[in-house]
C-alpha cells in the first residue's frame, strides 16, 4: 500500500514538472535513423514508417507531419528516400553509378525488392572486448536472426560465426613440413606425441586444407573459464538478401541529419562472390 | 486518500489488455505503446528522485526498488552507457540495473533535472521471441541537468534504447483474466557530444 502511493506521489509530482517544461526539439534526432527496424522502413518506403514516432513531451502540430518535417517535404521520391539510408560521407567511395544501379534494381515497380527482419540472409558483426587468461581481448561474432522452426511468427538470433587472431591455431613456423613420417604407423605414432610438444605449430599434424573452426574453440573457451565475455563495443549489419548486392549498415552517432543505422559500403555480388564474403568476411563455413 | 489510490490503480489497469487466455490476441504497437511510454516515463521520474539530495534519502532509496521494479528480469538486465572520451574513441560500461541506480544516487548533485526531447521512437511492429514474449524497444533523447549546491550545472544530452517486453500476465481472483503487460528490458545509454 505504501510503495504504491509512493510510486503515486512521485509519479504525479514528476507528471506535473515534466509537462510543465517546454519540450526540447531537435531535428538531427527526428531524422536519424535510430533502430534497424526504421533502416528497413525507410529501405522499403513503407507507408507506416511514421507509426512509430511517439510524442514524449507536450509539443505543437507541428510534429503531425512527419514526413514534411523529415525530408522537408510532403512527396518524396522512392530514390531519394532511398538516400537517406546513405552515409552521404561514403557516396564517394562507393560510388554515385554504383548506388544509381542499386536504386534502380531496388526501385524497380515491375519487381520492386523490400527488406524484412525475418529475412534469411542478413548478419549482424559484433565487435567485442573479452578476457583471455585475464588479459583484454577483441573478438568479432556473427549473428543471425532465425525465425523459429515450430513458431513461423517467432524468431531469435543466434551465433554462428567468430573471429579471433589469438583463437587461430595456424602454424606459427609456416616452413614447418606438415604431417608424420611415412612408418609412423609401424611405430605407434610416436612422432605425434612430439609434434604436439610444439604447442605453436600443432596444426602441423593436420591436411595442408584443414580450417579449425574458431566458433567451436570459442564456445570450449568460455565453458572452461579461459574466456569472459565482456562487452559488445560495436555493432554493424550484413545484408545479403538483394538479388546481386551485398550492402553494410553502420551507426554513426554525430549530430548532422544524416546519422544512426545508414548504408557504410555497397557492392556488387554474384551468387559465388555471395559465398565467398560470407566465408571470407564473415567467417561463416 | 483511498480514492486517489483507487483512481491510480484504475488508470494503471486500463492501459492493460484483457481477454480470455486462450484468446489472447497478440498485442499491437497502438494498444501498448501508451503504457510501454508510461513505463519510460516513469524510469526518468525514478531517476531524478534517485539522485535529488533534496528529497529524503528514504524516498530516495524506495526509487531504486521501484524502478528496478519496471525491469523484466532486475537479475539479467542491464544497461550499458558508452560515453565519447575522444573524438569517435568511446568508453562503454556495463551495469546490473541495481548497480547504475546505485551510481546514480552517489552522484554529487544537489538536484537533477530531466527533460524529455519531444519525440521518441518506437519499433513499430512488435518482435515475438521463442518464449512467446514479445520485444521491441524504444529510442528516446533526454537533457540531464546535476545542479551542485553551489548552483553549478553539468549538462549532458542522452540517447537512450530502451528494450520492452510484453509478457502475459494471469490473474486468479473470482475469474481467471489474462492480460499483457509492459516491462522493461536491457538499456544502451549513448551520451551525445
Amino acid at each position: 500500500m505504501k510503495k504504491l502511493l509512493f510510486t503515486f506521489f512521485i509519479h504525479l509530482c514528476m507528471c506535473i514538472q515534466v509537462y510543465a517544461q517546454v519540450p526540447l526539439h531537435d531535428d538531427n534526432f527526428l531524422k536519424q535513423v535510430k533502430t534497424i527496424d526504421e533502416f528497413i522502413n525507410r529501405f522499403n518506403n513503407s507507408k507506416t514508417m511514421f507509426d512509430g514516432y511517439k510524442k514524449m513531451a507536450a509539443t505543437d502540430a507541428s510534429i503531425i507531419n512527419f514526413r514534411e518535417r523529415l525530408f522537408g517535404k510532403d512527396n518524396i521520391s522512392k530514390n531519394e528516400m532511398l538516400l537517406t539510408v546513405f552515409n552521404l560521407d561514403n557516396i564517394e567511395k562507393i560510388g554515385k553509378d554504383k548506388i544509381l544501379k542499386f536504386a534502380q534494381q531496388v526501385n524497380d515497380d515491375t519487381k520492386p525488392t523490400s527488406l524484412s527482419f525475418y529475412d534469411n540472409e542478413w548478419y549482424a558483426e559484433l565487435s567485442c572486448e573479452v578476457l583471455y587468461k585475464n588479459q583484454a581481448k577483441k573478438v568479432i561474432l556473427i549473428m543471425q536472426s532465425v525465425v523459429s522452426a515450430t513458431d513461423k511468427k517467432a524468431s531469435s538470433w543466434h551465433l554462428v560465426g567468430c573471429y579471433a587472431d589469438f583463437l587461430q591455431v595456424e602454424p606459427k613456423n609456416r616452413q614447418k613440413l606438415r604431417g608424420l613420417k611415412p612408418n609412423e604407423n609401424d611405430l605407434s605414432f610416436i612422432e605425434l606425441i612430439t609434434s604436439a610438444a610444439d604447442k605453436e605449430n600443432i596444426a602441423t599434424v593436420t591436411k595442408k586444407d584443414f580450417q579449425a573452426d574458431l566458433l567451436s574453440i570459442l564456445l570450449y573457451a568460455i565453458k572452461n573459464g579461459d574466456i569472459v565475455l565482456q562487452l559488445v563495443t560495436n555493432t554493424k549489419y550484413h545484408f545479403l538478401q538483394v538479388l546481386d548486392w551485398v550492402f553494410v549498415v553502420e551507426h554513426y552517432q554525430r549530430n548532422t541529419t544524416n546519422s544512426g543505422w545508414l548504408i557504410s559500403d555497397l557492392h556488387i555480388k554474384t551468387g559465388i562472390e555471395k559465398k565467398n564474403y560470407k566465408s571470407q568476411v564473415l567467417y561463416l563455413k | 486518500m483511498k480514492k486517489i489510490l483507487l483512481l491510480f490503480v484504475f488508470c494503471c489497469c486500463s492501459f492493460a489488455l484483457q481477454a480470455q487466455d486462450d484468446e489472447l490476441a497478440p498485442p499491437t504497437l497502438d494498444e501498448m505503446a501508451d503504457e510501454a511510454l508510461k513505463k519510460v516515463r516513469d524510469l526518468g521520474d525514478y531517476i531524478q528522485t534517485i539522485a535529488g539530495k533534496d528529497i529524503s534519502i528514504r524516498d530516495r532509496e524506495r526509487a531504486i526498488d521501484v524502478a528496478c521494479a519496471l525491469f523484466a528480469d532486475e537479475e539479467n538486465n542491464k544497461i550499458q552507457t558508452k560515453v565519447e572520451i575522444k573524438p569517435k574513441k568511446y568508453k562503454n560500461t556495463l551495469y546490473k540495473i541495481r548497480a547504475y541506480f546505485k551510481r546514480i544516487y552517489l552522484l554529487q548533485y544537489d538536484k537533477v533535472e530531466i527533460e524529455w526531447y519531444e519525440i521518441g521512437y518506437m519499433d513499430e511492429k512488435l518482435k515475438k521471441g521463442e518464449d512467446g514474449k514479445y520485444y521491441g524497444s524504444i529510442t528516446i533523447k533526454q537533457r540531464f541537468k546535476g545542479i551542485t549546491k553551489d548552483k553549478q550545472i553539468h549538462e549532458s544530452i542522452v540517447t537512450k534504447v530502451i528494450g520492452v517486453v510484453l509478457e502475459k500476465q494471469i490473474i486468479i481472483t473470482e475469474t481467471t483474466r489474462v492480460k499483457w503487460i509492459v516491462r522493461l528490458g536491457n538499456i544502451t545509454v549513448v551520451e551525445n557530444n
